[in-house]
């Protein structure tokens, strides 16, 4: 009887580690999105190149006194004329080299480079 | 005895001839002397008007002609051969001496103008150093320039939609309206907000003269010689504005917004010109 207790107790508590391991491992593999903002300023994207996490939230914030866009160089997407102090977001799920340009002032251009959730989503 | 008589009476006679023939003589000379000075008495009234009216209207001639072909000469020589801020000394003294000339004719009242517009016509082709340029600028001067630059490139914008033929031309010159008439927008925004008063100044001026030469050269165009005539200006015009900001607004204004503003407004202007230099070079390739 005692014997069956401690060989009880003992599953229990490896049930409960192994659990723990494993919810651990999963935080590790696919942590939560996060959101990254490229500001306008002065007629550039800053940074004018980043990576990302696909999933992830890329903001574009307005700081010129100009309107400005970003927009995919192939046209996919595009946010919308930004005035000062608007901003716009993208939620890239695809892993790629996304370069973009001003719509409105084409030598303006950035890239945004999205690399693989680990995971993989 | 007779004879000898004869002889010394002629003798004597002909001295007093002489004499009476030369007091006669005298007096014929003096005689139109007298008569001389109402001939030009008469004749320097007459002779001053023509004069005077000459005068004035060699002035006014002189004086437009002489500042527009100077500067435009000047800024497009410099301009495309040289990086901007290479082109700014240049472009700087072709508009900058004809300031202070110009505006002395024009202020001067009719009656003065036969005797001093001769300094002014000297002065004209005399060029003045960036350095004593920039001396003549003013917080007030250098608004008016940046007002006149834009308003300069909005008239020409405004000839593109229904006279351009290319895609890329006719957005180009939206994107100059909406750009330029937001500088236009900032500017008289904080002129207000400071409480002053753009003064024009002679590169204020030249920049409208020169407009509307470009523009009405222009306005006759159509399809590719619209286009092609268009977007190698607009690649001008921006070099010259960079130029100038570069070389003389930046550094001279004082107000720290109005200097905030100008250095806001630069990248801009470089990212027009990019813009224009690539469109330049797509009509070229597409000829």
């Amino acid at each position: 009887m005692r014997g069956l207790l401690v060989s009880a107790f003992a599953a229990g508590a490896a049930a409960i580690l192994s659990g723990c391991g494993a919810s651990y491992s999963a935080v590790r593999s696919a942590p939560a999105p996060a959101a990254w903002v490229v500001r306008i300023n002065g007629f550039q994207f800053r940074p004018s190149e980043f990576s990302v996490v696909a999933g992830d939230t890329v903001i574009w914030a307005n700081d010129d006194a100009f309107r400005h866009t970003a927009t995919a160089d192939g046209g996919a997407w595009s946010t919308p004329e930004l005035d000062r102090g608007q901003q716009a977001s993208w939620v890239p799920r695809t892993p790629g080299r996304y370069p973009y340009h001003c719509a409105a002032h084409p030598t303006m251009q950035g890239v945004l480079l999205v690399a693989p959730r680990a995971g993989g989503t | 005895m007779q004879s000898r008589r004869l002889i010394s009476s002629v003798v004597l006679l002909l001295p007093a001839l002489f004499w009476s023939s030369c007091k006669l003589f005298q007096m014929g000379p003096v005689a139109p002397s007298k008569a001389a000075p109402r001939a030009t008495a008469k004749a320097t009234p007459k002779a001053t008007p023509k004069a005077t009216t000459a005068a004035p209207a060699a002035a006014p001639a002189a004086a437009p002609t002489a500042a527009p072909t100077a500067a435009p000469t000047a800024a497009p020589t410099a301009a495309p051969t040289a990086a901007p801020t290479a082109a700014a000394p240049t472009a700087t003294p072709a508009t900058t001496p004809n300031a202070t000339p110009k505006a002395a004719p024009q202020t001067l009242p009719a009656t003065k103008a036969s005797g001093p517009t001769a300094a002014p016509a000297k002065a004209a082709p005399k060029t003045i150093s960036a350095k004593e340029a920039r001396a003549h600028l003013t917080d007030p001067t250098i608004a008016a320039m940046v007002l006149a630059a834009n308003n300069t490139d909005i008239s020409y914008a405004r000839l593109v939609s229904s006279r351009a033929e290319r895609a890329d031309v006719k957005e180009f010159g939206q994107r100059m309206l909406t750009d330029h008439a937001g500088v236009n927008g900032l500017v008289n925004d904080l002129l207000t907000k400071l409480n002053v008063t753009p003064v024009d100044n002679a590169a204020s001026l030249d920049m409208r003269d020169e407009s509307a030469n470009r523009r009405d050269a222009m306005r006759d165009l159509t399809a590719f010689s619209f286009d092609s005539t268009y977007i190698e200006n607009e690649v001008a015009y921006h070099v010259k504005f960079l130029a100038t900001i570069d070389s003389m607004m930046i550094p001279v204004a004082k107000n720290a917004e109005l200097k905030g503003l100008l250095m806001a407004v630069r990248p801009a202007v470089a990212a027009h010109l990019a813009h224009a230099e690539q469109v330049r070079a797509n009509v070229i390739s597409r000829k």
